[in-house]
């Protein structure tokens, strides 16, 4: 046996506990062992002193504090309950803070770039991407190509490719990237020039149904005038049936269609501006079926006549802008967003 | 010390009789646990923190956390074993938590009269066991030794040398099984040897 494992059993040797077979190693060992012998002579000297230490008696009183512990409610201010033992809870505390601030960052995210995109890239962007992008993986490829034949002279050998053509094939390489980033600046810059000139200007209109005028919609100037001597004639002569001022009109206004009651159901009143639109040379770009909302595209030089016509039969609640800007009244088409309300 | 009087002198019998009595609603029961145990407590207690007034406090917490968690005792191990295992947590954890407190009663007078004079430190004259030992001079420097063990050895010699427990009651009151027991308990003393060469 070690000096390390006799020295464990030493103080169960010198109280006697120690089995038969262990204590008889002990003290072999202790006999050839100097070390061992002072370990035991320092053992039993420090239990013999450890014997003889002082006990204390506890305070007088400890029953009755103890009681008054018990019966008084739990004391302590905050600062106690939350920091102390400072060495546990402070570290809790610590580690707890920083939970939560990591799930805040999670859940939250502050620091996270805007990925939303506002506007969708027009036709023309896209294109001009795309061929960036085709212009890239080029690049990529010619370099791979440029390398190859220094890379490897012997792989090209082995095939039996010329360099020359190989130099030649490069070559046009490089033109056709310097003819792609030309065109490419250039739809950049037609774009540019596009929109700086503003080929289509945008109204929205907000229009409620004028409940007089509602049955007898204006077209253009001419047809309002006409409609209006009509209506005119009408009153003056001896009444005719409503049946037949609504042929009359429908015969009058081609498409315009008028409800009983005098003021124009959703569907039809946006096939009256679309009829107008259509009439002023413009196209329907978007209409909702039996809705309230028209997208018409209008020729800049017929705006006026478009609004005049609108006005016959609709009062504009809100119109954005209030005016055509100077750069959209340099537009050639000028889009309505057409909402009607009740 | 008193290392094969504790058990003949406390039968274990008589404190599961007490404490059964104290969950039936007797309060004097409790009240001779407390009397039967709290010399033993206190000491222990002194022997862990080193400071009288420390010593109070965690003894008389030891038997309020043992008033409120006694309806939980299992008996399944001795009462005096679950008794020395509330007491040594109370006192680790007011070790850990009066580093401030013993510095604090450090008191640092400044004497502006003197200039260039250091200052003054007045230790605070509280219950220490210089007092308890100041008959027994060796003994003092034993009890210093022991003190200025880390904690861990220190609560094994405690609880063997001075408190006379057995091997397998200290694997079961500190949780440490026995062979680390016997090992740090060795190394203590070995410790102990160099720190005490020339008093003993």
């Amino acid at each position: 046996m070690k000096c390390d494992d006799i020295q464990l059993l030493l103080d169960e040797y010198l109280e006697g506990s120690l089995p038969a077979g262990d204590a008889a190693r002990v003290k072999e060992h202790l006999k050839k062992c100097a070390d061992c012998r002072d370990e035991l002579q320092f053992l039993k000297k420090y239990m013999k002193k450890t014997e003889t230490f002082p006990m204390l008696k506890a305070p007088d009183d400890f029953l009755e504090k103890i009681h008054r512990k018990i019966d008084a409610p739990e004391r302590g201010t905050l600062i106690e309950k939350l920091f102390f033992p400072l060495k546990i809870k402070v570290p809790l505390e610590v580690a707890a803070l920083l939970a939560l601030a990591v799930t805040g960052l999670l859940l939250f995210k502050p620091f996270q770039p805007e990925l939303t995109e506002y506007k969708a890239e027009k036709p023309g962007r896209q294109i001009a991407m795309e061929d960036k992008k085709l212009l890239q993986k080029e690049t990529v490829a010619s370099r791979s190509d440029s390398l190859a034949p220094v890379m490897g002279k012997n792989r090209v050998r082995e095939k039996g490719i010329d360099p020359a053509a190989d130099n030649k094939v490069a070559a046009s390489r490089i033109e056709d990237m310097v003819a792609s980033e030309k065109s490419v600046s250039e739809q950049l810059s037609k774009e540019k020039e596009k929109s700086s000139r503003g080929e289509q200007a945008e109204v929205t209109l907000y229009l409620k149904q004028n409940v007089l005028a509602g049955a007898e919609p204006a077209m253009d100037d001419s047809v309002q005038t006409r409609d209006q001597d009509r209506a005119e004639d009408s009153r003056t002569a001896t009444r005719k049936s409503l049946d037949f001022a609504k042929k009359d009109k429908a015969v009058s206004e081609g498409a315009m269609q008028s409800a009983p009651s005098g003021t124009v159901s959703g569907q039809a009143s946006i096939d009256n501006i679309a009829s107008l639109a259509r009439s002023l040379e413009g196209r329907i770009i978007k209409k909702t079926q039996g809705g309230n909302q028209v997208i018409v595209e209008i020729p800049r030089k017929n705006y006026s006549q478009f609004m005049k016509g609108l006005r016959g039969s609709w009062s504009v609640q809100r119109q954005y802008p209030a005016e055509l800007s100077r750069k959209a009244s340099k537009a050639e088409k000028v889009q309505f967003n057409i909402n009607l309300q009740n | 010390m008193n290392r094969n009087s504790k058990t003949t002198t406390r039968p274990e019998q008589e404190d599961d009789a007490l404490i059964r009595s104290f969950l039936s609603d007797n309060i004097n029961a409790f009240d001779r646990l407390v009397i039967k145990y709290k010399d033993m407590v206190f000491n222990l207690c002194f022997r862990i923190v080193n400071d009288y007034d420390d010593a109070n406090d965690c003894a008389q917490e030891t038997f309020i956390k043992v008033y409120n968690s006694l309806k939980q005792f299992r008996f399944q191990s001795g009462f005096s074993t679950w008794l020395y295992r509330i007491a040594i947590n109370t006192c680790r954890n007011r070790i850990a938590s009066s580093g401030n407190r013993i510095r604090k009663k450090m008191l640092r007078i400044d004497n502006p009269g003197e200039q260039g004079s250091d200052p003054v430190e007045i230790h605070d004259c509280s219950f220490n066991p210089d007092s308890v030992f100041e008959k027994n001079e060796q003994t003092r420097i034993i009890h210093q030794a022991i003190d200025a063990l880390p904690e861990e050895l220190k609560i094994l010699v405690v609880l063997r040398d001075l408190e006379g427990n057995s091997y397998e009651e200290i694997a079961d009151i500190t949780g440490v099984n026995l062979g680390t027991v016997k090992s740090r308990l060795a190394r203590a003393r070995h410790l102990l040897r160099e720190s005490l060469r020339e008093v003993i």
